[in-house]
This record gives C-alpha cells, sequence and structure tokens, in this order.
C-alpha cells in the first residue's frame, strides 16, 4: 500500500468520527501535559538548586585537616609539601589552597550607603584563596598596598537583596553597582569576644563576585590572609582547606579514598545537602509524574475502547478493503496509523499545553509569591529532550491502546464479514 | 479457465458442522458468464468467496487462470484479488465518506501503481454516473449505489467478476439496468463473470446456469431455468 493512499485513508477513518478523536487527542494531552509541566517544573527547581542555591562542582573535592587526631605523630595538616602530594593523585587537574584568616574582624559602617543612610557594625569572616580557583573576571584580585580585594559570593547578594534589604528598606544592589564598593574592616577587633590585643584597620574593595567565594563571608587573595595572620602571629604556614580539581567527575570517587588514605577528610557537607534536597525534588517530581503516566494510561485505554468500537463498526469497510485486494498489515497499518495520528497530535497537544500552562504558572507566581532569597523568573525548564519525549509519550500511548483493536481487525474474517 | 475439483467446505455453528458445498466440481471457460442460483443458504456466496481468494478454509482444488488459489502466499492472494478479481455485493458495501470517485479508486489505494482519477471517471460515464462522481454515497439511490459498486469492481480490468445478489437490494427497473449494464461490460471486455441471483434475467442472460442445492452443484439448460 503507498504512503499517500495510507495517509488518505487514515484521514478518512478519522474524519468519520470527530468527537470520538478530539476525545482522545485531549486523552493524550491532558496526560502528556501533566507529564511534560511536572517533570520541567522538577528540572526548573532543580536547577535553580543546583546554579543558584547550592552551586556544587562535580569535579571539586574540598580536602580539609582532620577535625579528631589520634595518631602519633601528631596531627596531619596541610602545608605546601601535602598540597604538592594531593596535587599528584592521579586524576587531579588543580589544586586550590585556602587558608582562613585566623584572627576576628569586623566592620562598621557609618554613611551614605547607596543613596541610604546606614549605621551598622558586623562581625565578618574572610577566608584567602588563589585567583585562579574563583575564575576570569576577577578584576585586581591579588595582595598589594591599597585596598584589600574583596571577592562575593552572588548568593549572599541574594539573600541581602530578598531578606535583608526588603525588612529594612534598604536599596536592592546588582553585582555591577556594587564593584568598586569600598568598606572599612577593623582586623583584631571582635563584637562577641576573643579579640586580639592588636588591631589594624584596613578598607576592603568589591571587585567581583564568584560562586566559588564563600557564602558566609569575605574572600580575599591568599596572599593577605597569609599576611594578616603573619602580622597577627597566627599559623601562615598550613592551609584550612585545599581544592581539588578533578578531570572529570567520574574520577572523584578514587581522589576521594587517596585523600581519605593520606589522613585527611572532605568537607562535603554542602555537597551533601544539595544531593539531599535534589533527591527530595525527585521524589515529588517523580510522584507528581506519576500521575501524568497515569493520565496517559488512562488515555491509552480510551484509545483502545473507541479504537475498538469503531474496528466493529468498520467491520464491512475493512472486509471491502479486503476484497478489493488489501492484505491484514494494510488493514492493521491503517488502524495503526489512526491510532499514532491521535498519539502525534494529543503529545503535541500536550507539549503546548504543558507550555501555556508553565507559562501561566509564573505569572502568577510572580504576581502572587513575595519576592524572596533565590526566586526564579522560572520555576520551569523545558530542554528540546522533554518536548521529543512528550510527543514519544503520546506516540507510545496511542500504540499501546491500538495493540487490541489492531489484533482484532486484522483477525476479522471478510468472507464472514461479506457473506 | 477456472477449474474446481472436489471443493469442500464446512462451517461450525455451536456444536454443528455443517458442510455447505460437498464435494463440487466444475469449470468455466474464459469470458463465460455464469449464473448461480439456489435457496437462501445454498452456499453461493461461499463458492463466490473461494473463487475469490477471500475465503481459504477450504478442501479440494481450485484453480483460477492456471494457478492453484490454495498455494498462493497471502500476499498473491491480495495482489490477485486486487489485480484479478472484482466483487459486486447485494448490499453495494461503499465506503462512507468517500465519494463516488474515491470509492471506485479504492482498488487503486491497495495497489502498487498510482490511482488514476481518469479510469474512474471513465467507469463512472460507462455506468452513467459521471456526473455524480463527488457526490457522497448517502446521497445516491440503490440502483446507483449498485453501479459504482460495479464500476468500482471493473477499475483493473479484471479477468474474473463475481457478483453476489448484485439486483437483490433493488426495485425491477434498477435491477433490470444493473443486469444488462453488467452482462454488457462482461460481453465487451470478455471478462468472466460468475452471478450469484435469483433474477429469472440474470438466468436468461447468461451464458450458463448452475444450480447449487445442499452443497451439490447441478448445470441447469439456460432457456429452461424456471
Amino acid at each position: 500500500m503507498r504512503l499517500a493512499s495510507l495517509a488518505r485513508l487514515v484521514g478518512l477513518g478519522l474524519r468519520r468520527d470527530l468527537r470520538g478523536l478530539w476525545l482522545s487527542l485531549l486523552g493524550v494531552a491532558a496526560g502528556v501535559g501533566a507529564l511534560l509541566f511536572f517533570v520541567a517544573a522538577g528540572l526548573g527547581t532543580s536547577e535553580t538548586l543546583r546554579t543558584r542555591i547550592l552551586p556544587v562542582d562535580a569535579r571539586l573535592v574540598e580536602v580539609v585537616p582532620p577535625s579528631v587526631s589520634l595518631g602519633l605523630f601528631g596531627r596531619v595538616e596541610i602545608d605546601d609539601r601535602k598540597v604538592e602530594e594531593l596535587a599528584s593523585i592521579e586524576g587531579v587537574e588543580a589544586a586550590y589552597r585556602k587558608m582562613q584568616v585566623r584572627v576576628p574582624a569586623v566592620t562598621r559602617y557609618d554613611g551614605n550607603f547607596f543613596g541610604q543612610r546606614l549605621r551598622m557594625g558586623v562581625e565578618i569572616v574572610a577566608e584567602g584563596v588563589e585567583a585562579e580557583f574563583l575564575g576570569d573576571g576577577m578584576g585586581e584580585f591579588r595582595d598589594g598596598e591599597g585596598p584589600i580585594p574583596v571577592v562575593l559570593s552572588p548568593r549572599l547578594l541574594e539573600i541581602y537583596n530578598e531578606s535583608f534589604a526588603r525588612a529594612r528598606g534598604m536599596p536592592r544592589l546588582g553585582e555591577k553597582l556594587l564593584l568598586g564598593f569600598e568598606f572599612p574592616v577593623e582586623f583584631g577587633r571582635s563584637f562577641v569576644g576573643g579579640g586580639h590585643s592588636e588591631r589594624l584597620g584596613a578598607q576592603g574593595r568589591v571587585v567581583g563576585f564568584s560562586q566559588r567565594a564563600m557564602l558566609e563571608g569575605i574572600t580575599v587573595p591568599l596572599e593577605t590572609a597569609r599576611r594578616l595572620n603573619e602580622r597577627f602571629g597566627q599559623d601562615a604556614r598550613t592551609y584550612s582547606a585545599v581544592v581539588l580539581q578533578a578531570e572529570d567527575p567520574s574520577r572523584v570517587p578514587a581522589i576521594v579514598e587517596r585523600v581519605r588514605e593520606s589522613g585527611l577528610e572532605i568537607d562535603d557537607s554542602e555537597r551533601k545537602l544539595s544531593q539531599r534536597v535534589g533527591a527530595a525534588i525527585a521524589i515529588a517530581t517523580s510522584m507528581l509524574s506519576l500521575l501524568g503516566l497515569l493520565v496517559c494510561v488512562l488515555a491509552s485505554v480510551n484509545i483502545a475502547l473507541s479504537l475498538g468500537a469503531s474496528v466493529r463498526s468498520r467491520a464491512g469497510e475493512f472486509g471491502i478493503f479486503r476484497a478489493v485486494g488489501a492484505r491484514t498489515r494494510d488493514v492493521a497499518a491503517l488502524v495503526l496509523g489512526e491510532a499514532l495520528v491521535v498519539g502525534l497530535l494529543g503529545g503535541l497537544l500536550g507539549v503546548v499545553g504543558a507550555r501555556l500552562f508553565a507559562f501561566a504558572a509564573d505569572a502568577a507566581f510572580a504576581a502572587w509569591l513575595p519576592a524572596f532569597p533565590f526566586k526564579p523568573d522560572t520555576f520551569f525548564r523545558f530542554p528540546l529532550w522533554l518536548h521529543l519525549a512528550g510527543v514519544g509519550v503520546g506516540l507510545g500511548a496511542a500504540l499501546l491502546g491500538a495493540l487490541a483493536p489492531v489484533r482484532q481487525a486484522v483477525r476479522q474474517d471478510p468472507a464472514r464479514v461479506l457473506a | 479457465m477456472i477449474r474446481v475439483e472436489g471443493l469442500e467446505r464446512s462451517h461450525r455453528e455451536g456444536e454443528v458442522e455443517v458442510r455447505v458445498l460437498r464435494g463440487l466440481s466444475f469449470s468455466i471457460a474464459e469470458g463465460e458468464l455464469v449464473a448461480l442460483s439456489g435457496p437462501s443458504g445454498a452456499g453461493k456466496s461461499t463458492l463466490l468467496q473461494v473463487l475469490g481468494g477471500l475465503d481459504r478454509g477450504y478442501a479440494g482444488r481450485v484453480e483460477v487462470f492456471g494457478r492453484d488459489l490454495s498455494r498462493l502466499s497471502e500476499r498473491e492472494l491480495a495482489a490477485y484479488r486486487n489485480r484479478e478479481v472484482g466483487f459486486v455485493f447485494q448490499a453495494s458495501h461503499l465506503v462512507p465518506g468517500l465519494s463516488a470517485l474515491e470509492n471506485v479508486l479504492l482498488p487503486a489505494r491497495f495497489g502498487k501503481e498510482a490511482p488514476s482519477r481518469s479510469r474512474a471517471l471513465e467507469l463512472l460515464a460507462r455506468v452513467g454516473l459521471g456526473d455524480r462522481a463527488g457526490r457522497d454515497p448517502s446521497r445516491l439511490s440503490g440502483g446507483e449505489k449498485q453501479r459504482i459498486a460495479l464500476a468500482r469492481a471493473l477499475y483493473h480490468s479484471p479477468r474474473l467478476l463475481l457478483a453476489d445478489e448484485p439486483t437483490g437490494a433493488l426495485d425491477e427497473d434498477n435491477a433490470r439496468a444493473v443486469v444488462a449494464l453488467l452482462r454488457e461490460l462482461c460481453r465487451e471486455a470478455r471478462t468472466t463473470a460468475v452471478v450469484a441471483s435469483h433474477e429469472r434475467d440474470v438466468w436468461a442472460s447468461a451464458d450458463r446456469h448452475l444450480r447449487l442445492e445442499d452443497g451439490v452443484l447441478r448445470e441447469l439448460p439456460v432457456e429452461g431455468a424456471a
């Protein structure tokens, strides 16, 4: 049977029962639409978590000294020799050192803050890192004579904008606006006790933002941290952590094993939190997606019933087709073709429906949900594969529903039907 | 040439097996128009379906134009029905939703070649319905439907035409017109035809008259048929 003839007869068969066709189409569309909507919501939420709330680079392993040391030879430290040793582990592409500023520090601001009067003091934590660790675009991120270059986490800015600024009526700030902003820092002083006898006043200058900067403090050049620790008589030799960057994520487990063998520990608290939240999102998405799949199964049953009824009522027609030269596989192709058209159109309709519902949901969230840190512009993500999968699920549901009617159609005895 | 030897066909009706055709043997020469009569349930339709390759559950030998039908594969049998046989049924069995023209083109939909509208229009004109090509069958009279069914059966210029009570649902005038048309078209194309019918007109216009009764076939003289 030629394809054009098949298409002509399939179209004819579908036009015969337009009400049934619409019911089947809407059934498939509802199932596919619900499935895509929930999967896209899960993907969107996961992406926000992964890229903005708890950004975790799967290639990074943060190595820290052991919290408890029971060794006979004292505590295992991370010094330059240890860093070299760690960097030589197979699969490690780069090793980045981190050193905390081991004296307390505060910032006391009293003046104009982007058009608003601000008077506040806050305890701050500082950590020194290598410029390469933060990536490009950090400006003058090196220790020098002038103000201390500071890199902030964009997450800190988000929390300021959506919590502090909103609650205190302070201006909301963007990253570009903050570049070059200077603020006073007093090292050796603490509001909560444990201050140093010496004080050192300095200026900090924001030179960039990086997801790799510390969330709850300021990130300064490694040499600055070393210099400050030396200045205050603190340990300026050992590092508080070293971040190993694996060649690819698959090398990470072996690297972790080697690190642990060397007596050091892995700080994966953020990674574990990200995994736990990610798992919770995945479970919720799966449960909701199951609802969508269930609707698809019901749509499939609906197709089976309506197509089955259609096949029964068209027994004479199929008998004539056989009498004028149709083979059983031609009849099967006709029934299957009708089902696949329903699946294809239903799948496409479902994809369009899911996108429209997602658009409406985003608009509703934007209008009615209060602003909060990390609130995304969209809660949904629709990659190309999801669209294709939606159409595929529609076709699959139709195919499943067509199995029994196809069997029924090819089993009809034309001799009996036409007698 | 059609040659049938020892044709047996049974149907199971509940627990009982009914022997519809009981060892029929006969032959039909190419170009002959054969009338087939017999009471209802005698097996006329079954015999036509066996000859047309629609019914394969028989015993015996059925050879049509030199080919043993029982030896044909499903594909070959479908091609045989498509190219060499034309069926006309009592109920015209036109496909609703397809125009008269599309119904005539139906055999082409299952063939290898592209459908020929000109051939279909020529046939419609030949059966006197050239002006009804775009009509839906639901808007045609019984006689018109049967003429369209005849045009459809002749689309591929079949060598064998099998008609099962083609005038059974028609009034006398329409029946006479359809029989005349059928005879004329078959004679023109030297098509072999087997027409099952209760109509005396059909018996009288045939080359031969076979009567099937209790599963047994006997030949009657054409002019003396009653």
